[in-house]
């Protein structure tokens, strides 16, 4: 389910910058559809951190904290504290390539995971612009 | 009995002796393998043995009870209060990149025994950290070992492997390999 502002999609690019989900639909494969959803949002966007994370599944970061806790002492997914706390799928766990086709399959079945992924802002914004 | 004086190999032959002792499956891997394959090279402070198959914690600090390591809040790291060095459980499986690990290597000393990897998967392990995470301590780590051990290192396997986890790394191969020739050149000029 969205909120109103996301609603407002043109060609599959998000309009608004208040682009947050409220709940994103995934199976229960990986336990839960929270912790599924999580590991298809990381598949899907590569490089990641938990803020982004807990925007797009509509959740608190201290949830997806404890979540990516639980997931990396799996080794699933490897996180690296920078700046920001960075997340990938763990590129040492053995079945990375067959968990990363698994989960990039799974995303296909909802479109929500490609929007997210095309409505992404990757290049640089000056700063002080308007939104 | 582990004190202020204990090595790191000392404290790993208690741990493993401790955990073999108790039906326990606990390889040595990571930093610290190479530390012990190559205790002038490389130094670690902690020690990881991967549990194969995953054992409960509590089952752990019952098996570590006699040599004083206790578990370290909630976590999967185990210390004592008379050595520095630390004890990790990370999550099985076993695997190497992208190899799950069947085979492992014993080391003896007396009574106790040492279950760690080969010194050939330690530096395939050291190398995948290199590969993967641009870890150039990793990298030192592979060129330690494989300069000390270099004939159950075979450069051949080595690359095979490499080119089967992924073309793109072949570039990290070749760092290493220049690496290695320079080891070993300096080990033959000494």
């Amino acid at each position: 389910m969205y909120r109103e502002e996301y609603a407002r999609v043109s060609g599959g690019v998000l309009l608004s910058r208040q682009a947050e989900l409220r709940e994103l639909p995934a199976p229960a494969v990986f336990g839960s559809k929270m912790r599924t959803a999580l590991l298809m949002l990381v598949a899907v966007l590569e490089e990641t951190y938990p803020a982004e994370l807990a925007r797009y599944l509509g959740s608190s970061i201290s949830s997806v904290q404890r979540t990516l806790d639980k997931i990396e002492e799996e080794r699933l997914v490897a996180t690296r504290q920078g700046v920001v706390r960075s997340v990938t799928l763990n590129p040492l766990y053995p079945a990375v390539n067959e968990l990363r086709s698994l989960l990039l399959r799974l995303a296909e079945g909802y479109p929500d995971y490609q929007r997210i992924k095309e409505s992404r802002r990757l290049r640089p914004r000056r700063r002080g612009k308007p939104s | 009995m582990i004190d202020a004086k204990s090595t790191l190999e000392d404290v790993c032959f208690d741990v493993s002796t401790a955990l073999g002792s108790n039906g326990i499956n606990g390889v040595l891997t990571g930093g610290s393998a190479a530390a012990v394959y190559a205790p002038q090279a490389y130094m670690s402070n902690d020690a990881d043995f991967v549990l194969d198959p995953d054992e409960p914690l509590q089952q752990i600090a019952v098996a570590l009870e006699p040599t004083g390591f206790v578990r370290h809040g909630r976590s999967r790291i185990f210390v004592h209060p008379d050595t520095i060095y630390t004890i990790d459980f990370p999550r099985g499986p076993l695997a190497v990149g992208r190899d799950y690990i069947r085979d492992t290597h014993v080391l003896k000393r007396g009574q106790r025994q040492l279950r760690i990897l080969t010194r050939f998967d330690c530096v395939r392990d050291r190398l995948s950290h290199f590969y993967y995470w641009k870890d150039f301590t990793a990298l030192n780590a592979a060129v330690a070992v494989a300069a000390e051990n270099p004939r159950e290192v075979d450069l051949d396997r080595l690359r095979s492997w490499t080119e089967r986890e992924g073309a793109a790394l072949l570039e990290g191969f070749d760092v290493f390999k220049r690496r290695l020739q320079l080891a070993l050149e300096s080990k033959k000029a000494l």
